[in-house]
């Protein structure tokens, strides 16, 4: 007996944890990230694969299925020629795509995915292993290799697909015993490595001869990339072939170039497999071809588009039907007519984003080709001599942003390779945010872009290196405006991503840092060192002039011991924090007259030097400061998020299994201190406890590396940057700052938004069609919110609006049931008034606008009734007054109050009418006949007055009564202000025109009516009824 | 030691929750709704019902009428006096839209008409007919629906439309259903999600119909009534003459 006690004790105990509502990613409930591009810079792209696929239901009939991989934006899929596209690897906790195989037997359904890209600069992101799809895209399957980080290249045997070699190029940061190549039998269920030199080097291409698969080419890389340096080659490095389909390997040493070998990237000629090309990084790079299935090599070019920065371009096609023609994706598309012997010239083909990583070419028209780039997807259709971009693919890499006051404001941000831009967060009027609303603000690798506090005519954007500009935006003229070293004193030290910072306190005041951190006060004309160098200053670290390895690559990327994140107090100007690339922490109580780093106070578990990537001084407490620390860089991927209370004297880091990624950005919330949010490479996390718990938010916002946050202080927005998927807007946090953990066991709780703006800006008509990227506005409704413990599933719910003062229902609106936060929106308008009936539709039927003010919403759910409030503000950029407003709405109220009269006296009218006809039938006496039959024309008359009675598409082109209000209710509700003159004389009008209509009736009633009925009842049948005013208001 | 035999009890009886098959999930929907022998199939049924757009739009009334074994007519009134009409009598469907400027009835495409025929589904779900229709059924594992736990339920029908059901884990009744259908030669994907249960008659019915697009709610429908063995001529399916 006690045991059965005890065994029902513990599962009311385990239902009572269960039903503990936890803080997870669906405490976020219907909160949702609002996508705003740009497409039209896109991103980079690092995959392209394409197959016509029979149109369903029409197999004879093809349309062009196209497969594109990004760098950190996903997967993506048109079914439809590239006219649209649709993201296809959200399920996938994964964005960075290395490359992508389609099976050469069921090439519409089955793909294999190998993520992680391979094109390793500084700022590539990681990928977590092998996926396969048997269905186009819908599921995924993961098989396995997570920990190779990167796959260069996933080949399938032609004949039998179950076979497949993988290039594991593996690890950028550190060494690993997990690349190398792999092979598979039995599709993707075991593998077995086939191929490895050594922890430094992976396999970089892989590629099976066509006609006889049981000859494999595979390239081996030997690389490494640190934080102030990259090294491209080595003894690891080298070329090698199979004879029995990729079991075994032979490297190949015939012909080879001399010493130290790079990157090796090979392909074969599909329509001659006997030919193979390679592009040989060395000392003496260049093409290499084959013409004996790889036994022996001829260098036939080192021309720069094919030489040039192996480490970043990764392709070499050669033509699908010429053996001859070779194409080089690199700065341009390296193309050769000749076998490889020449090149074009760097012109050839303009109008595409520089940096060309992926080629596909048309099988059935080789001069069909589809380009990935720098900045997206291109399509020729005349071999490359004219381009034409998609403009649907939004994956841009911002690495920082910004916003401004305006109304609506405007969001700033710069993004890799492809400059800096900015754009409004909402389009007056509605619709949705397109390319054409993104405007260019810079060049180069896009940072940092400010809008100067006092002149907004001013703007300050970066390239990479700390190359600050300033920009007047009138004029359209630039200045260069970073400082400069000292005499005497070696170059400054800028980051390739070199942070500037503003004061909250003083709009005056920007900030740069290098090695030091400068201070303005003029735009940038003069600068004030505020500091020693803050960073370890280790001259170890910083010479990248040698950086590249085999080939020399400098370009700022690798620039090290540098500043890397500048915050001012919000509070006190004195307190000045800066986290640099080495690990150092440092902050200034004296407006940098002395520093400390903090960054030796780090609990233990830190490693040395690990990067500062982020440092967010508190807005409630001086002390207090949070950091964020990124040591991926030494292949460690953990999530550091740390805080201190005390000027970083002490720290407690913040742990949870939900956290993922390592770390980018940290921002405390502006008005709820235990409110944080938290960018890493795997997206946003959200805090509501200070950070003890934490959750993913992913309602929209895809698992991107989130590289920056801003909270707009006036609207409550969240401004995310994501590395891969360009800007989101989590559109008014309020609700999430006033959520608290002991809330969450809440069965029903309003949570507070900020006030809904009523606009009555006009959209106009476009019909863009739908090849190009749309955003979206939020949402032009008056929102309420309440969070929900579980979902209501058992009982009605329902939500009313009601006035305030007199508690009369103004609108009922379905409610939300799910989980979590609810979000819910209004149109804030009134009921419809009953129209006169008519065969067409329109005639005023809908509710007018409400008054801005507050109003009750009253939710009830199973016999419990909840209630809050919406507030509404008349837009800020509204030009009427409070008395003009209550004008226009007095006036709406009163054409309502006409159309619903009108619908009564209409419906009186028809039906008095459609009775006496059908009565008129049975009565002989002619004279009795004829009274009726009068009495009919008198009732005719009226409704031809009232009502169009031809049934058309276009009710205004019969211009009766019902139809002149609705027009006039239209023009009345489309604007906020005092109607006009004009207005009001037509309306006066129609209100006589009305009240003759009723008199008419009236008239009927008093003189036609009750001869009508005896007549009818001296024969037998039922009388007129007079339609009361509460029977026709209780007709549903 | 005694508290650690009780955990692995505890987690033995978990597991023993876990292990649902497609018959166990079905069972527990069966008697969620009240048992299945409440759904005669032989019998029509009206549902009368408001519809709304969302944010607030007007309630307009709408009303199904649906027999077995499909047809089905949806009659939506836009505004006083003008009905939107779609309706499938089995081999045809049809439909009258007013906003056109033309009361006369059309025919719908193929595409269109087999849509038309899933309507009947508001009620005899392929959960309660158990593939008595051609549908394959399957259990395809739990899922997360808007933060609550589900069972999926697939059916896959003869002419290619496969339906998911989302059944809550805790009452067994379907949270969702997601529909994939060929029109047009694009599969188009949407969701119905159903709550608001209510016993009526021994019957726990879905008295919320919301239909959801990327998470934002296009319509709600809510039923007033739902009026079981209703007397439905045959004649009401059919496609009128042209006025």
């Amino acid at each position: 007996m006690q045991n059965r006690l005890f065994i029902f004790g513990l599962l009311f105990l385990s239902q009572c944890i269960i039903a503990q509502a936890q803080f997870t990613s669906f405490t976020f409930g219907s909160i949702r990230a609002r996508e705003i591009g740009p497409a039209t810079s896109s991103g980079r792209i690092t995959a392209i694969e394409a197959i016509r696929v029979p149109v369903p239901g029409s197999p004879s009939e093809k349309r062009l299925t196209i497969y594109v991989g990004s760098a950190a934006g996903g997967l993506w899929k048109s079914k439809d020629n590239g006219n649209s596209f649709k993201q296809i690897f959200n399920k996938v906790q994964q964005h960075s795509i290395g490359s992508i195989a389609l099976d050469p037997l069921h090439q519409d359904s089955v793909l294999w995915v190998g993520t992680g890209e391979c094109n390793v600069r500084n700022s590539v992101s990681i990928g977590g292993g092998l996926y396969k799809t048997t269905d186009g895209g819908e599921t995924w399957k993961f098989l396995g290799l997570e920990k190779v980080e990167r796959i260069a290249k996933v080949v399938l045997n032609p004949k039998n697909p179950d076979i497949a070699l993988v290039a594991g190029l593996g690890a950028l940061w550190g060494d690993s015993e997990d690349r190398g190549l792999y092979r598979t039998e039995d599709g993707g269920k075991t593998f077995t490595k086939v191929l490895y030199v050594n922890e430094k080097t992976g396999c970089s291409d892989v590629d099976i001869d066509p006609e006889n698969p049981s000859i494999c080419y595979a390239s081996m890389w030997e690389f490494r990339r640190k934080a102030w340096s990259f090294a491209s080659g080595g003894s690891g490095s080298g070329l090698y072939k199979s004879t029995d389909a990729g079991k075994t390997w032979t490297k190949l040493t015939k012909s080879m170039p001399e010493g130290d070998l790079g990157r090796i990237i090979l392909t074969i000629a599909p329509s001659q497999p006997s030919t193979v090309y390679a592009m040989m990084e060395s000392t003496s790079s260049g093409l290499y071809r084959s013409d004996d299935r790889g036994e022996t090599w001829a260098k036939t070019s080192n021309a720069v588009s094919v030489t040039a920065r192996p480490f970043y371009f990764a392709q070499l096609v050669v033509d699908p039907l010429n053996p001859e023609r070779v194409y080089r994706p690199s700065f341009q598309l390296g193309t050769s007519n000749d076998g490889g012997k020449t090149f074009n010239g760097f012109n050839y083909g303009g109008g595409t984003h520089p940096d060309h990583h992926a080629l596909w070419i048309d099988p059935e028209n080789t001069q069909h080709l589809l380009l990935g780039t720098d900045g997206g997807v291109y399509r020729s259709y005349d071999r490359g001599v004219s381009w034409s971009m998609f403009r649907n693919l939004s994956v841009g890499q911002f690495y920082r942003i910004s916003h401004d006051v305006e109304e609506p404001y405007n969001i700033f941000g710069g993004l890799q390779d492809n400059g800096s831009w900015m754009a409004p967060h909402r389009i007056p009027g509605g619709g949705a945010i397109q390319n054409r609303d993104w405007s260019p603000t810079g060049w180069g690798d896009g940072f940092a872009v400010l809008r100067d506090r006092v002149n907004k005519e001013i703007m300050y954007f970066e390239s990479q290196g700390g190359s600050a500009v300033r920009r007047h935006v009138n004029s359209g003229e630039t200045k260069p405006i970073a400082p400069f070293e000292e005499e005497g004193e070696k170059k400054l030290r800028f980051n390739w991503n070199t942070p500037m910072a503003q004061s909250v306190l003083n709009p005056k005041t920007l900030y740069i840092g290098s090695q030091y951190l400068h201070r303005s006060y003029d735009h940038g004309d003069t600068w004030t060192r505020l500091s020693p160098d803050l960073t370890t200053n280790d001259s170890t670290k910083y010479n990248p002039v040698n950086s590249g390895g085999v080939t020399r690559d400098v370009t700022s990327a690798e620039n090290h011991c540098t500043i890397y994140s500048i915050c001012e107090s919000p509070i006190d100007q004195q307190i000045i924090w800066a986290g640099t690339d080495d690990g150092n922490i440092q902050v200034t109580t004296s407006g940098g007259k002395q520093w400390s780093n903090v960054a030796l106070n780090l609990p233990s578990n830190i490693q040395k030097n690990t990067w500062i990537s982020c440092v967010e001084a508190s807005h409630f407490d001086k002390g207090t400061v949070f950091v964020t620390l990124d040591n991926h860089t030494r292949g460690d991927h953990q999530t550091y998020l740390l805080k201190s209370t005390d000027f970083g004297k002490t720290w407690k880091q913040f742990k949870s299994d939900s956290l993922r990624g390592y770390a980018h950005v940290i921002r405390e919330d502006l008005v709820n201190r235990n409110v944080i949010f938290a960018g890493t490479e795997y997206g946003l996390f959200i805090s509501i406890d200070g950070g003890n718990s934490w959750a993913q938010f992913k309602n929209d916002l895809p698992n991107v590396p989130v590289r920056d946050l801003a909270i707009h202080p006036q609207t409550h927005d969240l401004i995310i940057a994501t590395h891969g998927r360009g800007v989101f807007i989590i559109d008014d946090i309020t609700p999430i700052r006033n959520l608290a953990i002991k809330d969450l066991q809440s069965e029903l709780l309003f949570l507070p938004v900020r006030p809904s703006e009523q606009s009555y800006a006009t959209s106009f008509q476009e019909f863009s069609g739908t090849d190009e990227f749309s955003g979206s506005n939020p949402t032009d409704g008056a929102r309420f919110a309440y969070f929900l413990k579980s979902r209501h599933m058992i009982g009605p719910m329902n939500i009313d609006i009601l006035d305030p003062n007199s508690g009369e229902v103004i609108s009922s609106i379905p409610a939300s049931k799910r989980k979590g936060i609810n979000l819910m929106s209004w149109n804030m308008s009134t009921k419809a008034p009953r129209v006169a009936i008519s065969q067409n539709t329109g005639g005023g039927n809908y509710g007018y606008s409400v008054l801005p003010g507050t109003y009750t919403v009253r939710v009830r759910k199973n016999g419990q009734e909840y209630k809050g409030s919406i507030t509404i503000h008349s837009a800020k950029r509204s030009i009427h007054t409070p008395q003009d407003r209550q004008v226009q709405n007095q006036v709406a109220r009163r054409l309502w109050s006409m159309i619903d009269d009108l619908a009564y006296t209409a419906e009186q009218t028809t039906s008095l009418r459609d009775s006496l006809k059908l009565r008129m039938r049975t009565i002989i006496d002619d004279s009795e006949k004829k009274y009726l039959s009068e009495a009919v024309s008198h009732l005719d008359s009226l409704h031809t007055q009232m009502i169009a009675e031809k049934s058309t598409m276009f009710a205004d082109s019969e211009d009766k009564l019902r139809e002149k209000l609705a027009g006039i209710y239209g023009t009345i509700n489309q604007y906020a202000g005092k109607p006009s003159a004009e207005q009001i004389k037509r309306i006066d009008n129609l209100d006589k025109d009305v009240q003759s209509l009723k008199n008419g009736l009236q008239t009927f009633y008093s003189t036609q009516f009750g001869r009508c009925n005896e007549i009818i009842q001296k024969s037998g049948k039922k009388p007129l009824n007079r339609l009361s005013r509460q029977e026709f208001d209780s007709v549903e | 030691m005694k508290t650690i035999l009780m955990l692995m009890f505890m987690l033995f009886c978990s597991n023993m929750i876990e292990a649902q098959t497609l018959e166990s999930i079905m069972a527990g929907y069966h008697k969620a709704i009240g048992g299945k022998d409440k759904y005669p199939q032989q019998s029509a049924v009206i549902i009368k019902a408001q519809t709304q757009g969302g944010g607030g739009g007007e309630k307009r009334p709408i009303t199904f009428t649906l027999k077995s074994p499909s047809s089905s007519r949806m009659d939506l009134v836009i505004q006083a006096g003008l009905n939107y009409t779609m309706a499938f009598d089995g081999k045809q469907a049809w439909s009258i839209q007013p906003w056109t400027g033309s009361m006369d009835p059309q025919p719908m495409n193929a595409d269109d008409a087999r849509d038309a025929g899933k309507t009947i589904m508001f009620i005899w779900n392929d959960i309660i007919t158990e593939g008595n229709d051609g549908a394959k059924l399957s259990y395809e594992g739990k899922d997360e629906i808007e933060g609550s736990e589900v069972y999926k339920v697939l059916a896959k029908h003869s002419d290619g439309t496969e339906i998911t059901y989302y059944l809550d884990i805790d009452s067994y009744l379907i949270i969702k259903w997601k529909t994939r259908s060929m029109n047009s030669g694009v599969i188009e994907e949407s969701d119905m999600f159903l709550g608001e249960y209510q016993v009526i008659d021994g019957r726990t019915m879905p008295f919320a119909f919301e239909s959801k697009m990327n998470g934002e709610t296009m319509s709600s429908t809510y039923v007033k009534e739902y009026q079981f063995n209703a007397s439905v001529d045959d004649a009401v399916f059919t496609m009128p003459k042209k006025q």
